[in-house]
């Protein structure tokens, strides 16, 4: 370190060998409340089995697609369920 | 004082790693004092700043309360740059973190999962009404992936041009408490490292064009 050494008070910074983290951060456990992971979907059971669909649009429009559903948490199934559902709600 | 804060949603993207070669890299660049603070309860930038034989960059203990005050008194100390470590996960206590923060990095693997993720890191961030930057981290090399992870990452915001790639060499280093600039201060990894600490650096500046040059 070639610059100016920084005036140090007492416990300003750590001693070697014992710096800890904090104890007022949540652990990640205790900040996100666990969720019941639902089981897999199968066939004739409740929720159809999920299929490939398959067909080809522009560029732009698959990476307009695909950022917009990571930005919002979503999967491009789930985008592509929603936004099918509100052009029905529309026509209807 | 300016205070970088590592955060992301996504565990293993690379916030401890970069916060502790990012410190040593801003004290080799410019000189000046950096200061590491570790609010992640694993606590693994303090075990690596234990195990670590060179006193710089140092470490600082703080309550997530008393945060503010710390970092108050760290600038008053004559430190330049603080790197804050945060643990991956959108909590309160996080938010109070980066209120303190100059900038935001979050380094962001290029997987479909970090990608999903990252929304709720930069809503946490925008929230704050914080600068932030992307990382590419732990990148393959020519991999379309990546390219593909750096323009959807764009659409949300400024992405650093230095892609951290993925080598075992930084996690090599990190055993020991030594970043890769110190291991191997000639490889590719240090490289990609200093031109990182360059580009954060050049969000602190007043000139808009180098910060458009350093970001995409």
């Amino acid at each position: 370190m070639k610059g100016k050494r920084p005036e140090l008070g007492a416990g300003l910074i750590a001693t070697k060998g014992t710096a800890a983290p904090p104890a007022d951060m949540p652990t990640r456990a205790a900040a996100v409340p666990l969720r019941a992971v639902p089981p897999a979907p199968k066939v004739g059971e409740g929720r159809e089995a999920l299929v490939p669909l398959n067909f080809r649009i522009g560029e732009t429009f698959r990476r307009e697609f695909k950022t917009y559903a990571a930005s919002h948490d979503l999967k491009l199934n789930e985008l592509l369920r929603l936004c099918f559902d509100f052009y029905k709600s529309r026509q209807n | 004082m300016n205070v970088i804060v590592l955060a992301s949603q996504k565990g293993g993207a690379g916030k401890t790693t970069l916060a502790a070669h990012l410190a040593v890299a801003a004290e080799a660049a410019g000189g000046d004092p950096a200061v590491l603070v570790d609010t992640d309860p694993q606590g693994s930038l303090s075990a690596w700043w234990n195990v670590r034989e060179p006193e710089t960059p140092q470490l600082a203990p703080s309550a997530i309360a008393e945060l503010p005050a710390k970092l108050r008194q760290l600038a008053a100390a004559g430190y330049a740059t603080a790197f804050i470590d945060t643990p991956p996960a959108i909590t309160d206590a996080i938010r109070a973190v980066i209120e303190s923060a100059d900038l935001v990095l979050i380094p962001t693997r290029p997987s479909p999962h970090d990608l999903r993720a990252v929304g709720s890191t930069v809503e946490l961030v925008q929230g704050a009404g914080k600068p932030f930057l992307f990382v590419v981290t732990q990148a393959k090399p020519n991999a379309r992936l990546t390219v593909q992870a750096v323009a959807a990452l764009s659409a949300h915001g400024p992405v650093a041009q230095a892609v951290m790639h993925d080598r075992v060499d930084y996690a090599g280093s990190m055993i020991d408490g030594l970043t890769v600039l110190e291991t191997d201060g000639k490889g590719k990894s240090a490289a990609e490292m200093n031109d990182l600490w360059k580009i954060v650096q050049a969000r602190f500046t007043k000139s808009t064009k180098a910060r458009k040059v350093a970001a995409l």
